[in-house]
């Protein structure tokens, strides 16, 4: 049942929707503002996005990126599939204790965390770099990741799982029949979310890059605090849209696989016929 | 349709596990998570609080580990005590105003049905993936004198003369309100949503409707979501580190600017550690009295 | 019940000395059991007697603390579930809501690697069993409850399995269709002919589908036996009160008449020759159990006379309830057909009377099982 809400609610949450996207349609403008330094409309020009394309350093520091993301990505979705499905049969104490180390890490502030690594990996005499970037992002996103999976997991009954292994299923097939098909939307939202986490992490990136290994989020930082830089609107709608792109084949695929329900609530009336 | 018996503790404790119960290969599975966060997590931090005892030589770079409260007692001096509470301020600001504005819009989003709704979850998360730094940088041309903002407030007859927000605390405040809003709004909205809505009903029933139905049901039902909402945001907004670096014009003006100097700019890595052991403690504290409230809360929800 | 050829074959269930702890809490106290080939026996009792826990325990689903379970005179206590030739139909059906119907019922036969053409027969015919054919494409959440029940039912029949375990399969249906559906499964029982067992809190519902019951009390069974003897002879109060309402009135053992009965001094209602439970003595305290439907007030029936004021009528159609205050030997309840010419009204003081032969005496302690309280 919708109850009607007070226009007044309803009015203010559209002012807070044009809020969050007024910087976003700001970047959109000004990556094709011929005006060198932003400070009005200057016409209409594509010349941003041809010098962004063409720097060699912001295709190098995409593809890091890209790497960093995609790794920090897949291992940390890997960790949080592991780590949910042994909590499902931990002790209560077992499961406080991963349920403790998730929350820090999502909640501890990334600055604490980046320098703790960086003296780790410095006094290990480990190098800086995408390995040590990748690994910084890993403990944050596999928190991440963790929370996602957990809660679908939640949702889906253990009768599942005991009527599969009782109709001669053994655990590893009731894992690959059972539990990781429906798993698996969970396991898609936890990927996109890690991912552009990863893509978009500045603090870890800037700590545990060192001087081998640059991420795109650090550069487009460094090229803002120097000057005024219009490409880095250019660079922020080029991987914007990959992004959407990205997110909405993932949408299409997840939804013509068909809505899954997990409850069984039935929808026909309960009428024998 | 009664609910499917997921798996919940039950009286006798939690029977219904997977039927194949906790054999030492199921263990395995914890290795990866426990392994990462105790090598990768716990190990670093605990050298880092080691770190705070030391000393370094800053010709030599050479750490000395002592064990020195000298770190800590530098700490005190105004400058940092300065940078602390501001970061603190700014921090529990940005906070009340996430949910301040956020409150109004998860609740309109608990409200809708379907399709819709989902459109506008993906609607509340798409700034997310959009580039943090540039839409950050974004606001420096709103904020920026004779920017849109400026023009807009002159308009409306709300200000005149410059803004002169641009570079200064207030700009990051907005900073971080703005990027922060969807952490506040999703925890809020969860927790909006899974109040039944047969419970406004029964209060309107018993002649509170509305308003009153609102602050006697709804609102003390969503106290889980704010307290939630509250520390995703209000821990990491104080530790923050690129939004006063771009909107507060490269002044150290957070705790997360301060650290990252420390270690990039001054090279004094005991020094460093100390202040973040110090955030840490802060945060923790932070922490602590959010959770017990939160867990009070939930005992009575 | 069973013939000598069918006892010579080994029971499909045997349970011995079965009991599942969880710390301090017993699940199961003990559980002696042989369940025949062919058997539609019903495991009853209050929620946490442990029914469901023995169920689980034979289908492999939880591991026993000690004692062996056995099918077909196989010990399978320590094989797990997947390799038991035995089958389970969940509470709430479990349907692998990403598998169609076809899919569902045919998930077993793909883990033991049936040819495609194979099963499709043997889905086929399982569903024209249960009365869905049509329907292979449909997903789990477009079925009725009713239609969930019969897929789920598919699902482990398709296997053939010495023996089919049934958790409390309807008890999310409302009461029509559960009688509906427990039709349905006696039918296919009967057709099939494999053994099932049936775990429900509804006395009714086991009696009107089992060959054989048994009564489980705080982890132990109190009584086993056919519908009609237990429902007759209940061996204990609890299984007396568990299996129907019951009158009860005080008895002291006089004097013991053979052949199952006894002579009992009833207070107000005199000294009866009532039939019991073996192995009461003279002098014991008991429990005389009087059914309400064996209380008349026809004049002169029966040897056994309250007097009584009604308190209450209820009038449910089939027959009409009366509470019936009678004085010093409490509150008691008839049943009777609703004639109109029996209807009494609420105050009316009347006598009523049962035959001393349709009581039952029973121990006055509760049963032997709640020595540990």
């Amino acid at each position: 049942m919708v109850r009607r809400l007070p226009s007044m609610v309803s009015a203010f949450t559209v002012l807070v929707f044009v809020f969050l996207y007024l910087p976003i349609v700001v970047v959109v403008i000004n990556s094709v503002n011929a005006d060198k330094f932003l400070v009005s409309w200057g016409g209409f020009t594509t010349k941003w996005y041809a010098k962004a394309l063409n720097d060699e350093r912001i295709r190098t520091d995409f593809i890091t990126s890209a790497k960093v993301a995609v790794a920090s990505s897949l291992i940390s979705v890997a960790i949080a599939v592991a780590a949910s499905l042994w909590a499902r049969n931990a002790r209560v104490w077992s499961r406080r204790a991963l349920d403790a180390t998730t929350y820090m890490r999502i909640v501890l502030p990334e600055v604490v965390l980046a320098t703790a690594l960086f003296i780790f990996i410095r006094r290990l005499h480990f190098q800086l770099g995408v390995t040590a970037i990748v690994i910084g992002h890993v403990v944050f996103n596999s928190a991440y990741a963790t929370v996602v999976i957990q809660a679908r997991l939640a949702t889906l009954p253990i009768s599942l799982e005991e009527a599969a292994t009782d109709l001669g299923a053994s655990p590893r097939r009731v894992f690959q029949r059972v539990t990781f098909p429906l798993l698996a939307p969970a396991i898609l939202v936890a990927v996109l979310l890690t991912l552009s986490f990863s893509f978009d992490d500045v603090v870890s990136s800037l700590f545990l890059g060192g001087t081998n290994a640059e991420t795109l989020p650090v550069l487009l930082l460094g090229l803002i605090r120097i000057s005024v830089t219009p490409e880095v609107n250019a660079i922020a709608v080029g991987v914007m849209l990959i992004t959407l792109i990205t997110f909405a084949c993932a949408a299409v695929v997840a939804t013509v696989r068909g809505s899954i329900g997990v409850r069984s609530t039935p929808q026909a009336p309960d009428v024998e016929e | 349709m009664t609910e499917d018996p997921a798996p919940r503790a039950s009286a006798a404790g939690s029977r219904r596990r997977s039927p194949w119960g906790r054999g030492s290969s199921r263990q395995l599975l914890a290795l990866p998570t426990f392994g990462w966060t105790l090598l990768f997590f716990v190990a670093p931090l605990s050298i880092l609080l080691l770190y705070s005892f030391g000393q370094m030589n800053l010709i030599t770079f050479d750490v000395h580990f002592g064990w020195t409260l000298d770190n800590y007692r530098q700490l005190n001096q105004s400058l940092y005590v300065h940078t602390v509470v501001r970061s603190v301020l700014l921090s529990l600001g940005a906070t009340l105003g996430c949910l301040v504005i956020g409150y109004p819009v998860a609740y309109t989003l608990s409200k809708q049905q379907g399709r819709i709704q989902t459109l506008l979850l993906i609607g509340v998360m798409i700034p997310f993936w959009t580039s943090f730094v540039v839409r950050t940088y974004a606001w420096v041309n709103l904020l920026q004198n004779g920017g849109p903002v400026e023009n807009v407030l002159h308009a409306f007859h709300l200000s005149h003369g410059s803004l002169n927000v641009l570079y200064s605390p207030t700009a990051v405040w907005i900073g971080i309100l703005y990027s922060y809003l969807p952490l506040m709004i999703l925890p809020l909205f969860v927790s909006l949503e899974r109040i039944d809505p047969g419970l406004t009903h029964a209060a309107s029933d018993l002649g509170a409707s509305g308003l009153r139905a609102f602050r006697r049901v709804t609102l003390p039902l969503s106290m889980p979501g704010v307290i939630a909402g509250c520390i995703l945001v209000g821990v990491p907004a104080t530790g923050e580190y690129v939004i006063p670096s771009i909107l507060g014009g490269g002044k150290t003006l957070m705790y997360g600017n301060v650290i990252a100097d420390q270690f990039f700019q001054v090279g004094d890595y005991p020094f460093g550690a100390a202040l973040a052991m110090t955030m840490m403690a802060v945060v923790t504290l932070f922490l602590v009295v959010a959770r017990s409230g939160l867990s009070r809360v939930e005992d009575v929800t | 019940m069973s013939t000598t050829a069918e006892q010579s074959r080994p029971p499909a269930i045997a349970l011995e000395q079965l009991e599942r702890h969880y710390g301090d809490l017993t699940a199961v106290a003990g559980i002696d059991l042989a369940i025949a080939d062919g058997e539609f026996f019903s495991l009853i009792g209050p929620s946490g007697c442990g029914k469901t826990t023995t169920l689980r325990i034979v289908a492999g689903l939880e591991t026993p603390s000690s004692g062996r379970v056995s099918v077909r005179g196989q010990d399978v206590t320590d094989v797990p579930a997947f390799k038991r030739t035995v089958n389970t139909v969940f509470q709430h059906y479990a349907l692998f809501p990403h598998l169609n119907v076809f899919e569902n019922v045919a998930f077993g036969l793909k883990e033991r690697k049936v040819s495609r053409s194979d099963t499709r027969r043997r889905v086929t015919e399982m569903l024209e069993l249960v009365g869905l054919t049509g329907r292979e494409k449909a997903r789990p959440k477009q079925l009725s409850g009713g239609q969930q029940q019969r897929v789920a039912l598919a699902r482990s029949l398709v296997l053939e399995p010495a023996v089919l375990l049934l958790d409390e399969p309807l008890g999310a249906l409302d009461l029509k269709l559960r009688k509906q559906m427990q039709m349905v499964l006696k039918e296919i029982q009967r057709e099939v002919g494999i053994t099932f067992v049936y775990v429900t809190h509804d006395q009714e519902e086991a009696f009107s589908m089992s060959d054989r019951v048994a009564i489980m009390h705080k982890g132990k069974i109190e009584q086993i036996g056919d519908p009609v003897d237990t429902y007759r002879r209940p061996q204990t109060l609890f299984v007396a009160d568990f299996v129907g309402a019951s009158n009860r009135f005080e008895a002291r053992v006089v004097e013991r008449l053979g052949s199952g009965s006894y002579r009992a001094d009833m207070g107000t209602l005199g000294t009866l020759d009532v039939p019991g439970v073996a192995g009461l003595a003279v002098g014991d305290q008991a429990v005389a159990v009087v059914r309400p439907e064996a209380i008349r007030t026809a004049p002169g029936f029966g040897d056994a006379v309250l007097d009584g004021t009604v308190t209450d009528v209820s009038f449910m159609g089939p027959q009409t309830q009366y509470v019936v205050d009678a004085g010093g030997l409490g509150t008691a309840a008839m049943l009777s057909p609703a004639d109109d010419d029996d209807l009494l009204h609420s105050g009316a003081a009347q006598q009523f009377r049962f035959a001393a032969r349709s009581a039952w005496l029973v121990a006055a302690d509760p049963g032997p099982v709640d020595d540990a309280q």
